[in-house]
């Protein structure tokens, strides 16, 4: 005895299709559904050098106010930071900047550094 | 298409069900789904015309009206089916919000799978009003997606955690100390909850095998309620620890997918039948 009901698109065919084009939505967004499972910390310092070579910690401009928090690889957060570093002190013509980030990958020891220096 | 799936996917649903989820799945959505006007768009879809659009026609109160009668009539049981696609599609802008994307997501996807049955005919106006109840609602494939969507975020959120930085209990060293929504520190290595302490480590890979659990326990009849129990307890667990929007909400009132009735009684004495 069948066990089959009526159908939404009023065909086999077109329902196995409607529910294949759920399906393939479910699997598409599947990327995006994991929460709070890595994180990168991390703490930006911001130091100007004087053309005499003379150090002074200034703060952050706007371009560099992140929070210090990035839910993916430092990988994905890094080339962020440097292009809006490097943006943010382009129009400086006599001082050089040096941008400092100290970083960890899920873990709150922020025991990896990096820094760049512009322009 | 096997015997076995053909029932899976196209006994008739229980009429019940899909009316229960119906009212159930819409008033959780409303809930969700406020406040309208907050959030950010997600950076992936931060277009000038679309932040414009945004501002001036969705993110007003007229159009949250709109989108919360639609989402009554579905309720109601007024024509559900045009009323629910209605809803689902007025709310589908709303889930790119930052912040509460993944909750928004998950209900928007069990309106729009649901407003695919004719559930308007039970415990509806319509039938109030002289129109016949009757049990013919549609298959129950649009409820083992809703099923199937509710498995997947679990799966997948096992499976991202099950990372040596996130076993160690580092990560969640690191968010409780830069997360705002982090409701208690954990930086000394201990996870402290009703005044019991546990180091981070444990407390992580506890809650990875409770997620898998999650995503498997329910497709097992037998173990649909120790599950469902698990994860209601879990999440009541999360909320002391995290502030994640509507997420454990929308999540665990899908539960209700696995724990009513799938198919209709008629469904199963034929089954039964074509069994013997």
């Amino acid at each position: 005895m069948s066990v089959s009901s009526s159908l939404i698109t009023g065909s086999r065919r077109g329902d196995i299709l409607l529910l294949l084009a759920f399906a393939a939505i479910i699997v598409g967004v599947a990327p995006w559904l994991p929460v709070y499972y890595s994180i990168t910390a991390f703490e930006l310092t911001l130091t100007r050098i004087e053309t005499d070579g003379v150090r002074t910690q200034v703060p952050l401009p706007p371009e560099l106010d992140f929070d210090s928090y990035w839910n993916r690889t430092p990988d994905d957060l890094l080339p962020r930071i440097e292009k809006s570093f490097r943006s943010s002190v382009a129009r400086e013509t006599v001082a050089h900047y040096e941008l400092t980030v100290d970083y960890s990958f899920n873990s709150a020891a922020l025991d990896q550094q990096i820094t760049w220096q512009a322009p | 298409m096997s015997p076995r799936l053909e029932e899976f996917l196209f006994a008739p649903a229980n009429a019940r069900s899909v009316a229960a989820l119906r009212i159930g799945l819409a008033a959780v959505a409303a809930f969700a789904f406020y406040p309208y006007d907050t959030g950010a768009l997600a950076t992936l879809v931060q277009a000038p015309w679309l932040v414009h659009l945004y501002r001036d026609v969705i993110q007003t109160k007229t159009y949250w009206l709109l989108t919360m009668a639609a989402l009554a009539a579905f309720a109601a049981g007024l024509w559900s089916r045009p009323a629910g696609l209605l809803a689902a599609l007025l709310l589908a802008p709303y889930v790119p919000i930052q912040g509460v994307m993944i909750s928004r997501y998950l209900l928007w996807f069990a309106v729009t799978a649901l407003s695919l049955l004719c559930s308007d005919r039970r415990w509806a106006l319509r039938s109030l009003i002289g129109f016949p109840q009757r049990n013919d609602v549609g298959p129950t494939w649009p409820i083992r997606l809703i099923q199937l969507q509710l498995s997947t975020l679990y799966l997948v959120n096992a499976i991202a955690k099950s990372s040596p930085g996130y076993l160690s209990g580092g990560a969640l060293a690191a968010m409780s100390t830069r997360l705002p929504n982090f409701l208690v520190q954990c930086a000394d290595g201990l996870f402290t909850l009703a005044g019991i302490s546990i180091p981070l480590g444990i407390a992580a890979a506890a809650t990875v095998a409770i997620e898998y659990c999650l995503a498997i326990g329910f497709w097992f009849p037998r173990l649909r309620w120790p599950t469902a129990v698990l994860g209601a307890v879990f999440h009541a667990g999360l909320t002391r620890l995290i502030t994640i929007a509507a997420l454990d909400i929308a999540s665990v009132a899908l539960y209700a997918a696995f724990l009513l009735p799938v198919r209709s009684p008629r469904a199963r004495v034929a089954s039964n039948v074509a069994s013997r």
